[in-house]
């Protein structure tokens, strides 16, 4: 006897025609198996209903935000870079030109080679030597250390809406108070900035920097507004919170403005 | 942004140019997305990677999406293929595997000391049930999706669908030490236990 398989599985749901249903009738009168196949795939399919939905942990999907703000926020910056990169390998290629020119007579074709390889390298994309120095207004901001204070995902996002309320009312937000950097500073933003990975630009511009634990993790809390381009209105408050050992994301919050 | 742009508008933005706005579609799925590999891996951890592993896949692919069918569905698609990956490096390196983490621990899901013991006794015995039924499965009976989509994003005849969906559930209730004709659970189903078995069960033994 064949067991009509893909009739009990719609036995179950409901979804059978008048006819399909009459002929499942059918086979279960005769067939013990697929009675008794039917009676575990109904415990089996209750159980699953009880499944619910699980919420989705903080930050899962945190590389994705950084690969998308990697590759968006800086294409002005980069723009410019690859025009100066163009002709900084127009200069490179004039001088290896020369190179070659004097190399010729004794090295021959193969090392003429090798300087092309070479005029490659140099026209090869590289970090823009300013972006870095420049980045997220690094070195205004004090680490606040806050001791005891605790974050989770409610109070990071209560942390990003607040910023974004705070640099909404300001308007600009240009003239904020400046505290001198302290020795933390540095450790906490080359920590934020290596777990990260660019996901912060240089458009982005930190406005808290806070030493906290994250559910019981000591972390490092950036605040950053974040622009479309340097120069213009932030339209974004970002959160982002790094363990202090391993820098690793832990979480991160956004607010539009 | 507007709240009521269909996916594959967006989808055309992002193709467009404004790769941001892909992470409107990150926000949208993100959960179910989750959620699917959280029950077709059985681990939070290998849920998160596969989480993490299918949106970078989708961003990458995006171009070879043509809207033949539901963004939604495609992306479904994406993240089975990405759990189908990383279930066969799994089993490829059980031990280098479960050697201990060199990342600290990823803090854990609030609500996760709530999941009762139901659950992770069905998060078990799905790990049991072959993949390609629980995969039937968890998009059917967990989500909630139709026969149609469901063949959709797996690629096969719905006749299939229904055929695997049958064998799955069996799988699942003989894992959970389900005999037919034995105790069957209330309406109540958190209060479930398991049937008493005279013997223990080879599942048991197995695991």
């Amino acid at each position: 006897m064949t067991h009509p398989e893909e009739l009990l599985a719609g036995y179950l749901d409901g979804t059978l025609t008048p006819k399909e249903r009459a002929d499942a009738d059918a086979h279960l009168a005769a067939c013990e198996l697929c009675r008794e196949e039917v009676e575990l795939a109904a415990l089996a399919a209750a159980v699953l209903d009880e499944l619910t939905e699980e919420p989705i942990p903080v930050g899962v999907t945190a590389p994705v935000w950084a690969e998308l703000r990697t590759r968006t926020a800086p294409l002005r910056a980069e723009r410019r870079w690859m025009r100066l990169q163009w002709a900084a390998g127009l200069a490179a290629a004039a001088a290896l030109v020369a190179v070659v020119a004097v190399g010729l007579p004794r090295l021959g074709g193969g090392e003429a080679s090798r300087a092309g390889g070479l005029a490659t390298m140099a026209t090869a994309p590289a970090p823009p030597a300013g972006l870095g120095a420049e980045q997220a207004g690094a070195p205004e901001v004090a680490l606040e250390s806050q001791p005891g204070v605790d974050y989770d995902a409610a109070s990071l996002t209560r942390l990003a809406e607040d910023t974004a309320q705070q640099a909404f009312q300001s308007a600009t937000g240009s003239d904020t108070t400046k505290s001198a950097p302290t020795q933390g500073s540095d450790v906490a933003l080359r920590c934020l900035s290596q777990g990260t990975q660019g996901a912060v630009t240089g458009n982005d511009r930190l406005v808290r920097l806070i030493q906290a634990t994250y559910q019981g993790t000591p972390a490092y809390v950036g605040v950053y507004l974040e622009s479309s381009g340097a120069g213009q209105a932030a339209t974004k408050a970002v959160v982002w919170v790094v363990a202090q050992k391993g820098c690793s994301v832990l979480a991160y919050a956004a607010k539009r403005l | 942004m507007r709240p009521d742009e269909r996916d594959e508008d967006v989808v055309r933005r992002v193709a467009g140019g404004d790769r941001a706005a892909f992470g409107i579609l990150v926000e949208r799925h993100e959960r179910r997305v989750y959620n699917l590999a959280l029950r077709m891996t059985g681990r939070e951890e290998d849920a998160r990677d596969a989480t993490q592993d299918a949106f970078l896949t989708a961003l990458r692919k995006l171009s070879s999406y043509r809207g033949e069918a539901a963004f939604s569905t495609w992306l479904h698609r994406v993240a089975v293929n990405t759990c189908y990956d990383l279930l066969r490096k799994r089993r490829q390196a059980p031990l280098l595997d479960r050697l201990p983490e060199h990342q600290p621990e990823p803090p854990p899901s609030p609500d996760h000391a709530d999941a009762s013991d139901l659950s992770i006794d069905v998060r078990r015995a799905l790990l049991e049930v072959p993949e390609d039924y629980r995969a039937v499965m968890v998009l059917h009976d967990v989500q909630d999706l139709p026969y149609e989509e469901v063949a959709a994003i797996v690629g096969v005849p719905v006749g299939t669908v229904k055929s695997r969906l049958h064998r799955g559930r069996v799988a699942l209730a003989r894992a959970l030490g389900a005999v037919p004709g034995g105790e069957r659970p209330g309406p109540s189903g958190p209060e479930r236990e398991r049937p008493e078995s005279s013997e223990p069960s080879d599942q048991a033994e197995t695991r």
